[in-house]
């Protein structure tokens, strides 16, 4: 039934696509920044310390929302390697890290007018100066919170809580059916 | 729509993202305070608050952005934001409050 009401079906076209991102991994964790140089070596990935810079892997996000907090968003094969890394966090630095994965739901948004059509619900200036491609931030999106990431100029993903899915879909529908 | 300048964030954020929460400078009496403290202390400490007509030290709240509490001077009559400063700040002097209008 979920799965019905978050695919929304949109008319195919240029200037605007919205597809649900299947199941990943999703940690939000907490540390004070001393710690990030501790993290990096554990985890053998870089760890952004600034707020809204994001390191990109191939199936590794990590995003830094806040100046303790950050989200990882990580493709589901590597749940046996990161069940480790987080053992070893645990044991060597003082961290909290939850795991949303199922909290989370993502959107992949493309197209010639997804830029418009984010404004339409979320005030947050996105010309490619102030939000350049790889910054991320949370923000609101319609009263919802969401996080936006930029992953190329005409590419964004969003990610909102999961009971926030159809109506953010649904609004995307909307905007899509009347613009076009 | 007003834009608040995030000390955290270092930009500037449409309004919706951020709360208000309360007046600032105002300190929470420690664990052996609050034992011998009268019940007028007390209720002093928790309801009765400056209303201030013009330049205002309160705090904000950036809870949809990256979440973290900071202090703000905003005239409530005109509801400028005169300047931000982070948690743990001293209140601005009249001086530095002038030079950040400028």
């Amino acid at each position: 039934m979920f799965e019905q009401a978050v695919n929304i079906s949109l008319k195919k076209s240029d200037s605007f696509e919205c597809k649900v991102i299947g199941e990943q991994l999703r940690y939000s964790i907490r540390m004070k920044q001393d710690f990030v140089e501790k993290a990096e070596k554990i985890c053998g990935f870089n760890i952004p310390r600034n707020i809204g810079e994001v390191e990109s892997y191939d199936k590794i996000l990590c995003m830094c929302l806040g100046p303790d907090e950050w989200i990882l968003i990580v493709q589901p094969k590597l749940k046996l390697q990161f069940d480790k890394i987080i053992a070893r966090l645990n044991n060597s630095i003082t961290i909290s890290i939850t795991n949303i994965s199922d909290r989370n739901i993502g959107f992949k948004l493309k197209g010639k007018k997804v830029q418009k059509y984010i404004n339409s619900g979320c005030p947050l200036d996105l010309a490619l100066e102030s939000f350049p491609i790889g910054k991320a931030s949370r923000t609101v999106f319609e009263s919802v919170p969401i996080l936006l990431f930029r992953d190329g100029k005409l590419s964004f993903r969003v990610e909102c809580w999961r009971s926030f899915g159809p109506y953010i879909s649904d609004f995307f529908k909307r905007i899509a059916d009347t613009n076009d | 729509m007003l834009l608040i300048h995030c000390p955290y964030c270092n930009k500037k954020r449409p309004e919706v993202e951020f709360a208000y929460a309360g007046e600032a400078h105002i300190e929470r009496p420690n664990g052996i305070n609050q034992l011998t403290m009268t019940d007028e202390e007390w209720s002093n400490f928790m309801f009765i608050r400056n209303n201030i007509r013009g330049e205002h030290a309160e705090r904000w709240w950036h809870n949809s952005g990256c979440n973290m509490f900071f202090n703000a001077i905003r005239n409530t009559q005109t509801d400028k934001f005169i300047m931000t400063y982070k948690m743990g700040e001293n209140l601005p002097t009249e001086k530095q409050i002038k030079a950040a209008k400028k």
